[in-house]
């Protein structure tokens, strides 16, 4: 088990940025996510973490111990790739075995943990003597797992392991590998670009983009209050809709066409300062309420029309534009919702997200 | 076109269809091909078989004399056949152990990246390229006892005497040796490199993960994942040198006396120096099965290799 | 438009597709839906001319073409992995069918089409680029444009976007469907993924094993499964199953016979005459489940064994029984695993399934 810190991390691949200083502090036991999609450096830093890549600038440090110059032998991490990278001519037994036996470690003792490992991991025996090119993709995502933890180490490192799988069987591994991390309580770093999969385990998440950490918090935190415009549109499905806007003392004037919305009391004092200020409205579908034609007085409330309706099982996706963008509305499956017709759209005052527009900071909190 | 004649050309496209259905016309492009290489190869093949059980030289006129199995008993109970088996055996083998060894252990040297490995790898390959021919010769000369290279850089390393290679029995085979794995290495190490970075880096990445050392990589890793490939270049090479002639006809002429002739080069004598064509035709049968033999079981082997490994 | 009639195809011993009859109306989107190897890719392939059935007929616009090859039926096809010429740029790819003699289209004819395409889809700025060099998101984008530009009869559709991002995904998904309505084309497209079949179809297919289970809107496919392997696919979270057996009048939701379902004695007759050996499947919507504060009449007490914040709601995981259960809630749910709660299954929102058969059993 091991804290892990990363200081001013940088990686560069010739002209490419791929980590841009990194900075973080992961407790220990703690199951850390960095979530972003492809290209945003998440991968680079896991194995800069790992030892696999070594830094351009900064450091990274295991319980106080600058490791940064540390071969990953040297390091006692263990990963789980992308593509699970099994040693396949060798079976599931000795894929688990390996690290082991590189270590010289006696084989009466080897087959006592091997043993324990793949109880955990629910490995029967059929599947354990198989070899490992024939296994199917859950079976090689759960050997190579039991492949990692096997050698208990300090760090835990997952390359989005789930993304190979069946949609079916990436919702039961998730959870399963969230009991898991708890049980074994070791110090946890997952890398993915599936915000659902970062929701359902991470103690924290970390967002990246562009090899820069955007913001870190705990999923509530994250989802509820993004600090910037590129958590909310990424953390959420569907995403947060966005439409630029002005404030103006007790309304927001949204999009080209400067459709007017009144805002509540307590969010025009908290604007304060930003009369006249280009912004950004984000608001997630969930927040913005269907209510029947003739309703649009009040607060937060305009008329809509209705593009289209996504029916999804138990709810409705329902688009319209407003100020010359596109919305998503999520109402339950009950509401009658016409396609075409016109209805009233109610925003949700404490659900409101206002970024700036050029740093896209978020400036309510 | 109206409908109907739209209609037409489809009813008409349709029965073409069934008259020639795409099995028979993938078989009418393959046939035309099929019947040259037949003839080509075919044909010869059975002279020779038939050849096999006659007593007969083309140079010499007369009616052939049909002898049975009688060529193959003589071949096969002469002695000189079975010096000439033996000695390509040690040749072969010798040959074969060096050049698997040093080549495959150059190809490691060479896996990763450095400055100029592009240009090491072109100079690594040079001598596979060169004319056989030019090689046997070249190396002819180098061995000479008197102002050969090799017995000069030889006294002034070593300071040893002047070494007869060629004119020697017993250090003849050393000279063909040494000619021939000077020449086919590359040819191991261009295999065993192609089978190293068939290997993907990310089992590399998680043997050192496992904290594995470099032999136990290489060991549990890198040889059972390119042996397939491995065993493929053993077996051509194994072929190849029991097919050896140009290089030994250059390099020794078969001497000193007969000691070097290879199993080819006896054949060679028997075909078109004495022109016992009979018996040589025999002798190529032989040849062939022995070599059909040892192929067929290092393919039993190796699908055997490659079925794990899917 | 497309009619595939009776249609049966076997590779060696294993029945890959078995009686298959469906109907692609002009204009929609009709998607098939299924776990991977029910047979969706058979079935594409076969519509498209590249296997030939062994038995059954597949009709486009009435005529026979079960004979003709994908040239001459005039489709265009969207792959998983969408095939682009890499040495070509964005423009040649798109171009390239528009190129050949059959089409008889002049330079500028063929520009301004390439050019419009391109422009609906935002990849007119990527026109020179060379493919290899573009993004995922894009390359897909490319591939949809190069099948776009033909006007074929029909669009085949091979999961293209299941090698997306999950956010571009739901972003093509919207553009795909606008397009589609834009262009007023018909399209055939197969998936493994609920989700995207559910947000894209007019019509739905539930392929499984080779066979085509119910065909429907997706949201009579959602209300009203008829047979248990269609509600499994329909649904994300997926549908409740819990395991119950009728003894002596009342129907069991575990082994141990506590924890048991009070129903109308007219219900437990219909439910028994129609099922085998007088076992049961309940399915239920985790979202049809109500979590309720306090015990009340027909309310089951369940233990917490996992809370997950999703955002806009909380999944449970509930356990009933040796059943788990997964219940969607408000996201101001208070709760840790291992408490106990009640909950309510609304009698409208349950349905019964035949254990044996899977087939659903109505009550009145």
């Amino acid at each position: 088990m091991a804290s892990i810190r990363l200081r001013n991390l940088q990686k560069f691949f010739g002209e490419v940025k791929a980590v841009n200083d990194v900075s973080m502090e992961i407790r220990n036991e703690e199951l850390v996510v960095f979530l972003g999609p492809s290209g945003c450096g998440k991968t680079t830093t896991l194995r800069c973490i790992a030892g696999l890549e070594k830094p351009t600038a900064g450091e990274v440090y295991f319980d106080q111990q600058n490791v940064t110059s540390f071969s990953p032998p040297d390091r006692n991490v263990a990963m789980v790739f992308q593509f699970y990278a099994l040693y396949p001519h060798l079976t599931a037994y000795e894929n688990i075995a390996f690290p082991l036996k590189a270590q010289r470690v006696p084989r009466a003792e080897i087959r006592e943990k091997v043993g324990q490992v793949t109880k955990l991991l629910k490995l029967g025996d059929s599947i354990v003597r198989r070899k490992a090119n024939r296994l199917s993709g859950g079976d090689m995502q759960r050997v190579a797992l039991a492949r990692a933890i096997v050698r208990e180490p300090r760090v835990l490192l997952l390359d989005e392991p789930l993304s190979a799988l069946d949609e079916k069987f990436r919702e039961e591994m998730r959870s399963e590998l969230g009991a898991l991390q708890k049980k074994i309580k070791v110090t946890t770093v997952y890398v993915t670009h599936d915000q659902r999969e970062a929701m359902c385990l991470a103690d924290r998440i970390v967002v990246m983009k562009d090899g820069e950490i955007i913001q870190t918090g705990t999923p509530r935190e994250l989802y509820e209050h993004p600090r910037n415009l590129f958590v909310g549109y990424f953390i959420g499905s569907p995403g947060m809709n966005f439409i630029d806007c002005l404030f103006d003392r007790n309304k927001l004037m949204l999009g080209q066409d400067k459709t007017e919305l009144l805002i509540s009391e307590g969010l025009t004092i908290e604007l304060r300062e930003y009369q006249g200020r280009e912004l950004i409205l984000g608001i997630r579908p969930e927040n913005l309420s269907f209510l029947l034609s003739g309703k649009e007085k009040g607060v937060g409330r305009i008329k809509v029309k209705v593009i289209s309706v996504e029916k999804i099982g138990h709810f409705k996706i329902f688009y319209f534009y407003l100020g010359g963008r596109l919305f998503k509305g999520r109402a339950s499956a009950k509401e009658n919702i016409a396609e075409g017709g016109e209805c009233s759209v109610e925003f949700n005052q404490n659900r409101i997200c206002l970024f700036d527009k050029s740093s896209q900071q978020s400036v309510l909190y | 076109m109206n409908k109907s004649e739209k209609e037409k050309m489809n009813a008409r496209k349709d029965f073409r269809r069934e008259i020639l259905t795409e099995r028979r016309f993938k078989i009418l492009f393959v046939v035309p091909t099929l019947a040259i290489l037949l003839f080509l190869i075919g044909y010869p093949f059975a002279t020779v078989i038939w050849s096999g059980f006659f007593r007969f030289s083309l140079l010499r006129p007369g009616v052939p004399k049909f002898m049975g199995l009688g060529n193959y008993q003589f071949i096969l109970t002469d002695p000189l056949t079975w010096e000439r088996f033996i000695f390509t055996a040690k040749f072969v083998s010798l040959s074969v152990v060096i050049q698997f060894f040093l080549g495959m252990g150059i190809a490691y040297l060479l896996q990763r990246e450095f400055k100029g490995r592009g240009l090491v790898l072109t100079l690594v390959m040079v001598p596979m390229m060169m004319c056989p021919i030019v090689v046997g010769l070249s190396w002819k000369y180098m061995f000479n006892t008197q102002w050969g290279i090799i017995n000069y850089l030889l006294g002034v390393l070593l300071n040893t005497g002047k070494i007869e290679w060629l004119g020697n029995e017993s250090n003849s085979i050393y000279a063909a040796v040494i000619a021939d794995t000077w020449m086919w290495t590359p040819f191991m190490t261009l295999l065993s490199l192609a089978a190293f970075s068939a290997i993907p880096t990310y089992l590399y990445e998680a043997a050192d993960i496992d904290r594995a050392s470099a032999w136990f990589r290489f060991r549990h890793i890198t040889l059972p994942l390119s042996a397939p490939i491995l065993v493929l270049a053993l077996l051509f090479r194994l072929i190849d040198l029991f097919k050896a002639f140009d290089l030994i006809y250059t390099l020794t002429g078969g001497g000193p006396g007969s000691t070097t002739q290879t199993v080819s080069f006896d054949l060679y004598k028997r075909a078109f120096q004495y022109f016992y064509t009979g018996e040589a035709s025999a002798y190529a049968i032989i040849l062939l099965v022995i070599i059909i033999g040892l192929s067929t079981i290092f393919i039993k082997y190796l699908t055997r290799l490659a079925e794990e490994q899917k | 438009m497309v009619k595939l009639e009776d249609i049966t195809k076997n590779f060696g011993e294993i029945t890959a597709v078995r009686n298959l009859s469906l109907e692609i109306k002009k204009g929609e989107i009709f998607v098939l839906l299924g776990p991977t190897g029910a047979g969706k890719t058979t079935t594409l392939r076969i519509v498209a001319g590249l296997e030939k059935p062994d038995h059954g007929r597949v009709y486009m616009e009435g005529e026979d073409v079960t004979a003709r090859s994908p040239a001459e039926r005039n489709l265009a096809f969207v792959f998983e992995s969408h095939n682009l010429y890499p040495m070509f740029t964005v423009y040649n790819n798109m171009a390239f069918d528009l190129k050949s003699p059959l089409h008889r289209l002049s330079e500028r004819e063929i520009r301004k089409k390439v050019t419009k395409v391109a422009t609906d889809l935002h990849i007119d700025h990527l026109l020179d680029r060379n493919v290899t060099t573009l993004s995922g998101g894009e390359m897909q984008r490319t591939a949809l444009g190069r099948a776009l530009v033909r006007i074929p009869k029909l669009y085949l559709l091979d999961e293209p976007l299941s090698n997306l991002d999950l956010k571009l995904r739901e972003e093509m998904r919207v553009e795909f469907r606008e397009i589609h309505k834009q262009y007023g084309t018909t399209s055939f497209y197969v998936t493994h993924d609920y989700v995207s079949a559910v947000s894209l179809a007019d019509r739905i297919g539930i392929l499984y094993r080779g066979e085509l289970l119910q065909t429907d809107t997706p949201e009579q496919l959602y209300r009203n499964p008829q047979n248990a392997v269609v509600a499994s696919m329909m649904g994300a979270p997926a549908m409740n199953f819990i395991y119950s057996r009728i003894v002596e009048d009342k129907l069991f939701l575990d082994l141990e016979r506590k924890i048991f379902l009070e129903l109308t004695t007219r219900d437990l007759e219909k439910i028994k005459s129609d099922c085998w050996n007088d076992e049961v499947v309940l399915g239920v919507w985790p979202e049809d489940v109500e979590v309720i504060t306090s015990s009340r009449k027909r309310s089951l007490e369940v233990t917490i064994g996992g809370v997950e914040f999703q955002g806009v709601e909380i999944l449970l995981d509930l356990l009933v029984g040796e059943s788990k259960i997964k219940v969607l809630t408000s996201p101001d749910f208070q709760g840790a695993p291992g408490e106990k709660r009640n909950i309510f299954f609304p009698r409208e929102k349950i349905y019964f399934f035949d254990k044996k058969s899977g087939r659903r059993i109505y009550l009145d």
